[in-house]
């Protein structure tokens, strides 16, 4: 059997270059139906995405070309223009964005891999104590809207009013925080979005064979050494996918620099295309053009993620039951301990207290440690006002219908995309790989207007229901699930599906049988972001829910425009804990499926 | 139809009448009770329902959804609450695809409204005439809420608030102690930069910018900063921070004397609306003294009806007086001058 790593003496352990990956379905072994039928599957796929993706983006470029809404007084060949390019690209202030995003994404991506992938390591490889409460408890961030995560670090970091330059006065010290700064929306991009670095890496290493290291270990190789010339490399593939997916997610966030990056008067890229739809008359045009480059950009980085993963074979997963074991790490187990402790203190207790403080308390101003204490100014207010909105229970109730569908139908068109690109030969699979990809490149601000323009026109009564918020999630967050499947599919040895084919089952039933229960805990992952980022998605359901189908995304924008900050924070808290118990089902299922990780017999 | 192009008399004695009826009336009598004609009750309770577009904050408009289904319970309204230039955006799509679901429309920037008219049908309020006529952009759009702008402080923080717009320009209220909403966020900030210009002089943006205010990107922002303690000092909407200190936030409010700078919704029936006579019935009640009078007093919103039936907590009709913008003016000085305070205030458009 071929491992995927190559030992030679005291060198290096590699992925071996020229392992081959499996591709060997239909195309290889079929005869001419098989072949049409492969053709029609492919197409069909492709068709889907070309509903979903091209065409959207196709009416995004149309907008980006043009000075009017393409909708409402259509447009011509012979008038299209690059002008709004010209202008765009005329404009230092776009520069200026454009640069302070790169540093600060570029900056956060660094930092949510190094605190992701140790937290992974430590949750997965090594015998720290409590682990699976920290593995829930890091968790949390990925659940917190990007908005309210700002505004809470803002409670917290403001270098006027934060809670941290409060305390830090209460006990004398003259040095204050400053989190409306390019280093601390980098710190809170890097801890907002480790969660995801963690998911994926996290998935890889729990389906990682444990014998590939354990033959390091045998060879003398410590476990430093180990760690970086087997473990990483081998998940790497999930590291830079990750790193991907949080860069580009963080070039689309709105809400963290307009919480921190505003007063500061620190523009990102993604403040200035909100200023541009919200400025009166709205700027759709030009924000289109900027959203155009900021795909150029994307495309440069899918571009190298790509080649890099080309590079090698990372399979790990082989026809052997896989058993992970836990490194023992004797008395260091107490240091992984205390650093998970202070990462949860720092990335959920404290923006967690921040927000409850902020829904209890009837204001926010807190000019002294002991007025923080003043239990008069707690109530349950911020709560009553919520649950007397009658569009909170819809808005719940639409949100959570809204991302099961997503999930589901995302689930399954994620996981066709992902198997035919990692695990068939067939002709224009990459193209499907790099069309899947698009919608990552693209502002959800921005995004939004072109699923409307897009799809307003559909017949039928698709717009105004939730199918259509569904559908937008689906297109909009494909990359994300394809990702997360992809990693996992790669992982798998062909020899378990060709033994399948041996002992005679089809396609489908080598799919279903054996490659979808051992890519299992990669599609639940990626099912679950799904569903938390449906629910989270604001820029696609502004322009696309209706009087009834208000989400909870739209309506916590509502309370947060409305100045409310004390409802906002409630509402946050509510959506926390319910994601939070939708977490907890969704990683017991995950768990349940590790535990019979062990290939099925065919 | 109504004649809307008002001739520099006209306008002239429009705002006489809004100053008679600001400074003029001693007392406000109490509301009469809005009383439809029983034609359009039985049609508005055929039909059952209503779907309004709003720019309004939410909290805000279901109080006021609250207040008319106490009088209509037999109307059902669902709301659909967007900022300014993403309802536009979604009006002006839906209209085009043929699939535009509002029965009602209503929006802060009259210019917005203005130019996209022609989806809007003919309607009129039983009470049309007691309008004033600076505030009607078109005979299909009316001025359902007329918010006004007021200097809020932190008054915990400020023990010595300015009184007077050009105060906000003294050095001692320096460094970042006051907060500003951007120029180009919409029209009712227009509106009072309009005024900042017009009445208050052509350098006072230049004077105010160099006490270095914080800028923020609208108005429910810099007034959640004010609570905070953020900034100490800002003009904000009176019907921003008004509910706030009503619940105790520590926040003082005034109105300045140089005058108070009012701008007004437009709202209006679309051609398409389906519930037609929920949709009148619903915008009778709002322009009605009755309707006008419950914005006032449980928002802090002025009326820009000729009378207004009360006035906000705080503002005295002795004494205060307020400022409504020539609509084709603003028009005219709309793009110059805003360039000119982004440049003024360094604010990188």
């Amino acid at each position: 059997m071929n491992s995927g790593v190559e030992q030679g003496g005291g060198g290096p352990l590699v992925p071996v270059a020229g392992a081959e990956p499996a591709r060997r379905m239909w195309g290889a072994r079929s005869g001419a139906g098989s072949r049409w039928l492969a053709r029609l599957w492919l197409a069909s796929l492709a068709a889907i995405l070309c509903f979903l993706v091209l065409y959207p983006v196709g009416m995004l470029l149309i907008g980006a070309l043009t000075t009017a809404n393409p909708v409402v007084e259509g447009y011509r060949l012979a008038d299209l223009s690059i002008a709004n390019f010209a202008a765009v690209t005329a404009n230092p202030n776009v520069y200026s964005a454009l640069v302070n995003s790169l540093a600060i994404c570029g900056g956060g991506t660094a930092l949510a891999m190094m605190i992701g992938l140790t937290f992974a390591w430590i949750v997965v490889r090594t015998d720290t104590p409590w682990k699976a409460v920290i593995a829930g408890a890091g968790m949390l961030p990925l659940f917190v809207p990007a908005l309210v995560a700002g505004v809470a670090w803002s409670i917290l970091g403001s270098p006027r009013t934060g809670l941290l330059n409060t305390f830090l006065a209460g006990l004398g010290i003259a040095w204050r925080v400053d989190f409306y700064s390019m280093s601390g929306m980098i710190l809170v991009f890097g801890i907002y979005y480790a969660p995801y670095v963690y998911m994926f890496t996290a998935a890889a290493l729990r389906n990682m064979d444990r014998s590939l290291e354990e033959s390091a270990e045998i060879c003398g190789a410590g476990a430093f050494r180990t760690l970086t010339t087997v473990t990483l490399p081998l998940i790497l593939p999930a590291i830079l996918s990750s790193m991907l997916l949080s860069f580009t997610v963080m070039l689309g966030i709105y809400g963290i620099p307009a919480a921190l990056g505003t007063p500061a008067n620190l523009p990102l890229l993604t403040t200035y295309i909100y200023a541009l739809t919200v400025w009166s008359p709205p700027l759709y045009n030009t924000a289109a053009a900027v959203a155009v480059i900021l795909m150029a950009v994307t495309a440069v980085l899918v571009y190298l993620q790509q080649k890099a993963l080309s590079r090698g074979s990372f399979t790990t997963i082989a026809g052997k039951a896989v058993h992970p074991r836990a490194l023992r790490l004797g008395p260091w187990r107490f240091f992984t301990l205390g650093f998970a402790i202070v990462y949860l203190l720092i990335v959920v207790a404290l923006p967690s207290l921040a927000l409850l403080v902020a829904s209890f308390r009837r204001f926010l101003f807190i000019h002294s440690l002991a007025a923080l204490f003043d239990a008069r100014a707690y109530s349950l207010v911020n709560f009553q006002r919520l649950f007397e909105n009658p569009l909170t229970l819809d808005s719940i109730t639409n949100s959570l219908e809204v991302g099961a569908m997503t999930a589901c139908c995302g689930g399954v068109l994620s996981f066709a995309i992902g198997y035919t690109v990692t695990r068939t030969k067939l002709q224009g699979r990459s193209l499907l790989d790099a069309v899947s990809t698009v919608p990552a490149a693209i502002p959800g601000l921005v995004i939004g207007v072109a699923y409307l323009w897009a799809w307003i026109g559909l017949p039928g009564g698709l717009y105004g229901t939730l199918w259509i918020l569904a559908l937008a999630f689906v297109a909009r967050f494909i990359p994300d699930t394809v990702k997360a499947v992809s990693s996992s599919l790669m992982q798998i040895h062909p020899e378990l599906e060709e033994a399948s084919w041996l002992c005679g089952r089809g396609v489908l039933g080598t799919v279903l049988g054996v490659v979808l229960p051992l890519a299992r805990p990669g599609v639940i992952a990626g099912m679950t972001l799904l569903f938390t980022l449906s629910i989270r998605e604001l820029g696609s359901s502004l322009f696309l829910f209706s009087g009834s189908t208000m989400v909870m995304s739209v309506h916590l924008l509502n309370f947060f425009e409305g100045g409310n900050i004390g409802v906002t924070a409630a509402f946050s808290v509510v959506q926390v804990a319910l994601l939070g118990v939708l977490l907890a089902g969704a990683n017991r299922l995950a768990r349940g499926q590790l535990k019979g990780n062990a290939v099925r017999p065919v | 139809m109504m004649r809307l192009r008002m001739t520099r008399r006209e306008w002239l004695a429009s705002m006489a009448a809004l100053a008679y009826s600001a400074r003029g009336r001693p007392a406000f009598a109490a509301a009469a009770a809005f009383k439809p004609t029983p034609a359009l009750l039985d049609a508005a309770r055929a039909e059952g329902r209503l779907m309004l577009y709003t720019a309004e904050f939410i909290e805000v408009i279901q109080e006021t959804l609250a207040a008319f289904n106490k009088r209509f319970p037999f109307v059902k309204v669902d709301v659909l609450r967007l900022s300014g230039g993403q309802l536009i955006t979604r009006v002006q799509t839906e209209a085009a695809a043929g699939k535009l679901a509002a029965d009602v429309v209503d929006h802060s920037d009259a210019a917005l409204m203005k130019r996209i008219e022609d989806l809007f049908q003919d309607y009129a309020p039983p009470n049309a005439r007691d309008y004033t006529r600076n505030a009607l952009v078109s005979p299909k759009l009316w001025p359902t809420l007329a918010p006004g702008w007021s200097i809020a402080y932190n008054s915990e923080l400020v023990k010595n608030p300015p009184r007077t717009w050009m105060d906000l320009c003294k050095p001692e209220y320096g460094d970042g102690q006051i907060g500003q909403v951007i120029g180009p966020s919409g029209g009712t900030t227009w509106c009072r930069i309009m005024f900042e210009r017009q009445v208050l002089g052509e350098n006072y943006w230049a004077k105010q910018a160099a006490t270095k205010p914080r800028l923020y990107p609208s108005g429910a922002p810099l007034s959640d900063a004010l609570v905070r303690g953020e900034v100490a000092i800002a003009p904000l909407l009176y019907d921003i921070v008004y509910p706030k200190k009503k619940e105790g936030a520590p926040l003082g409010i005034l109105f300045p004397k140089e005058g108070v700078p009012v701008s007004y919704y437009a709202t209006g029936i679309p051609k398409t609306a389906k519930n037609v006579n929920a949709a009148r019935l619903y915008l009778d009640w709002v322009l009605s003294p009755e309707g006008q009078e419950f914005s006032t007093v449980q928002h802090g919103d002025f009326s820009v009806l000729i009378s207004p039936p009360a006035a906000p907590q705080g503002f005295d009709p002795k004494t205060d007086k307020i400022w409504v913008p020539e609509f084709n003016k603003s028009q005219e000085l709309h793009d110059k001058w805003l360039a000119d305070w982004n440049r003024v205030y360094g604010y990188r458009q």
